[in-house]
């Protein structure tokens, strides 16, 4: 009886007469638990900001205006800096919940609005870079496994080690410098040339909003203003997900399912893609995860020396500056981004595995 | 001719400790519609004789001799073709049910993948054989069974699984490798009748390697016996298990409580262990174990000879010769 429930309830294509209970209730206790994530982050944050040495008026105001105790406590007063801090960070999650997330202390915008304008700058580059990680580090590993220990498996073993070990500023460097200064093949810095106005903003990926307008020549040049970045920011990545695809991929093909589907004469290229792959896709993903990781702290060199207008070089000029609502903005945006990918990365896994969904 | 002729096949392996031979020098031939049963210790080289066959060793492996079906041999066969006689003219069912399904497939989809690459079937017919098979081997509401995942069975059933998914291609010969140890006696009955059937209706041949004497006898036209990676001795099923000559088989037959009562009994203790294949005895391999051992079964491997009609012996002393 038991085992005919539970059937019921996981069977894919029956989800109409019978709820998948158990995966819904696996959503809702993995989302309670990030809402007490996401408090305990602002937390942190804050603290961590607030605490750090230096003094933001001194950081912010003019000289003339850091002697003039006047000005510094006005400023202290427009930016809470005066009260406790427990009241601040009440104050602070106060405003959080109303979307507010105060105004940033260089610009004097709201901090949301900067971060409006920046995040999806980061988004094309990032979402880029992890496509292209994605696809040639997956596929370089499912290579290196089938040609195991064989020349082309030893070739991108250096490859891969070459990528994860070589720093980003300074592949960053050696990319506009060869491509840009020496060949001038590639545009070097910022998203899109200045004769070409920015697109109509509707996601903000400068490609796809060009694209959507039919603006073809804007679109192929802040297509090729995203290649040198996005490359330089997938390398690690790629080389991460060789090496651990050659690894998931060489551990699953020696199953006995993988034995049994070629006792039944299936060809080895499906075998691989379909099964073999299937199988190792938990461990990839694990690795996905990661990667949205890497790039995240990867996008503050390589968007500040490729002049992108995103997250990464917003982040360096407020940590610079002690600016505290830009810097709580970015971390709380960061923080996001990882419970996002966290969660995104858990729910896969039970789609993936049907034996996860169970408990 | 014979379906499958297989001569002098020898299997190696290569491990850390250099190369092994596991399967020594075999012989046998399977006729259509015959079941063919083998026996043996545990270790005697069963498995790695039948996995030779489909080209499934392990990493590190090398065949030599001979597999002839359909006029080829399929120790040679490479690319397209064998892939054309794996699954669809020879399948197998493997010794461990609980890991030759794939975890993450539904059932329907590794019941009817080979199917279709094998005979170009459309999804819906495969799906329908899926189905069919899975009420023959007895799996309650097959049609849901199909979107079900291993993890959701037991098992027994599993093993029923993978019998259905070895049969969805009506194959001609059927390699089992210990079908029947996880289930219990009236669905093992209910295999076999099914097995027998195949037989009778479209001339499947079976390769059945079992412990369990009852199976055998009740299913088995022919026993091969390994030891230590050799056939020591093959007959007619009820001719050698009523008669065995061989000290090996008489052995295994009197280490059973009550021969071939409850359909239960293991072939199992036999005093001395069996020989791994790394330090195999010169000569014939049983003779540390053997009671009627002679000076030359320390020295000389004895040959397999005719010892009657279709009956087979590697024993240079046969001291349970028949009078006659
Ligand atoms: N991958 C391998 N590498 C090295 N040796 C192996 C490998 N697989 C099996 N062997 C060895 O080959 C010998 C024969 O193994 P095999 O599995 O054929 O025995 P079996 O007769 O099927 O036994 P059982 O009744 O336990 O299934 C054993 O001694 C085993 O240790
Ligand atoms: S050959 Fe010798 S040792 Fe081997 S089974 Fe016969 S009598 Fe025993
Ligand atoms: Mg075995």
């Amino acid at each position: 009886m038991a085992r005919g429930r539970s059937l019921g309830a996981l069977i894919p294509g029956r989800s109409r007469t019978r709820p998948p209970r158990p995966f819904l209730r696996f959503l809702a206790r993995r989302f309670v638990a990030l809402l007490f994530l996401g408090l305990g982050i602002t937390l942190v944050a804050f603290l961590l900001t607030n605490l750090a040495p230096g003094d933001p008026a001194a950081a912010n105001l003019g000289q003339r205006a850091i002697e003039d105790p006047a000005a510094v406590a006005s400023f202290r007063e427009r930016y809470g800096l005066d009260k406790s801090l427990p009241e601040q960070y009440g104050i602070y999650v106060w405003r959080l919940a109303h979307g507010d997330l105060g105004e940033s202390q260089q610009a004097r915008l709201p901090v949301t609005e900067e971060l409006g304008t920046f995040i999806p700058a980061t988004a094309e580059l990032a979402l880029l870079s992890i496509l292209i990680a994605v696809v040639v580090g997956v596929g370089l590993g499912i290579l290196a496994a089938i040609r195991q220990n064989r020349l082309t498996d030893h070739v991108l073993r250096v490859v891969s080690l070459t990528g994860v070990s070589m720093p980003t500023f300074w592949l960053a460097l050696v990319a506009l410098y060869i491509f840009f200064f020496r060949l001038n093949w590639l545009p070097g810095t910022g998203r899109l040339d200045p004769q070409f106005s920015e697109p109509e903003h509707r996601t903000g990926f400068f490609t796809i909003d060009a694209l959507l307008q039919g603006e073809w020549a804007t679109a192929g040049d802040a297509a090729r203003h995203l290649v040198l970045p996005a490359l330089v920011l997938a390398l690690y990545n790629i080389g991460l997900l060789t090496r651990y695809t050659r690894a998931a991929v060489l551990e699953v093909v020696h199953n006995d399912y993988i034995r049994a589907a070629r006792a039944k004469g299936i060809s080895e290229r499906r075998i691989v893609l379909r099964h073999v792959l299937r199988a190792a896709l938990p461990s990839v993903l694990t690795v996905i995860g990661l990667a949205f990781a890497n790039v995240m702290t990867g996008a503050v060199l390589v968007e500040n020396i490729f002049a992108w207008p995103g997250i990464g070089q917003y982040a360096y000029r407020s940590a610079t500056t002690l600016d505290l609502p830009a810097i709580m903005g970015v971390s709380l945006f960061v923080a996001v981004v990882y419970i996002v990918v966290n969660f995104a990365v858990d729910v896969l896994y039970g789609v993936i595995d049907p034996r996860i969904r169970v408990s | 001719m014979s379906l499958l002729e297989v001569e002098e096949l020898r299997v190696r392996i290569r491990g850390e400790r250099g190369e092994v031979t596991i399967v020594d020098g075999v012989d046998y031939t399977v006729e259509e519609g015959q079941v063919f049963g083998v026996a043996g210790e545990s270790g005697s080289g069963k498995t790695i004789s039948v996995l030779a066959l489909l080209q499934l060793l392990p990493r590190g492996a090398s065949t030599s001799g001979r597999a002839i079906y359909g006029g080829r041999d399929l120790l040679r066969l490479s690319g397209r073709a064998l892939r054309r006689v794996r699954g669809r003219e020879l399948a197998m069912v493997f010794q461990d049910p609980l890991t030759s399904l794939h975890p993450m497939l539904t059932i329907g989809r590794q019941l009817s993948e080979h199917v279709r690459v094998h005979e170009g079937a459309s999804k819906r017919a495969a799906l329908a054989r899926a189905a069919e098979l899975l009420a023959e081997v007895r799996i309650p509401d097959p049609e849901r069974a199909l979107h079900a995942f291993p993890h959701q069975f037991s098992g027994g059933m599993r093993q029923r699984v993978a019998i259905a998914g070895a049969l969805a291609t009506r194959p001609k010969l059927l390699i089992a490798d210990e079908p029947t140890t996880a289930l219990d006696v009236t669905v093992q009955a209910g295999i076999l009748r099914l097995l027998d059937r195949l037989r009778r209706e479209s001339g499947l041949a079976v390769i059945l390697i079992t412990h369990d004497l009852g199976v055998m006898s009740s299913i088995a036209d022919h026993v091969s016996i390994f030891y230590a990676g050799r056939i020591v001795e093959s007959g007619p099923t009820k001719e050698l298990l009523s008669t065995p000559r061989h000290p090996y088989t008489r052995a295994l037959l009197d280490a059973l409580p009550h021969p071939v009562d409850d359909g239960r009994a293991d072939l199992l203790a036999i005093p001395g262990l069996p020989p791994s294949p790394r330090s195999r005895p010169a000569g014939c391999a049983f003779h540390p174990r053997c009671a009627y051992a002679i000076d030359a079964s320390r020295v000389q491997a004895p040959p397999l000879v005719t010892v009657g009609a279709a009956r087979l012996l590697a024993c240079h002393v046969d001291p349970f010769a028949s009078p006659s």
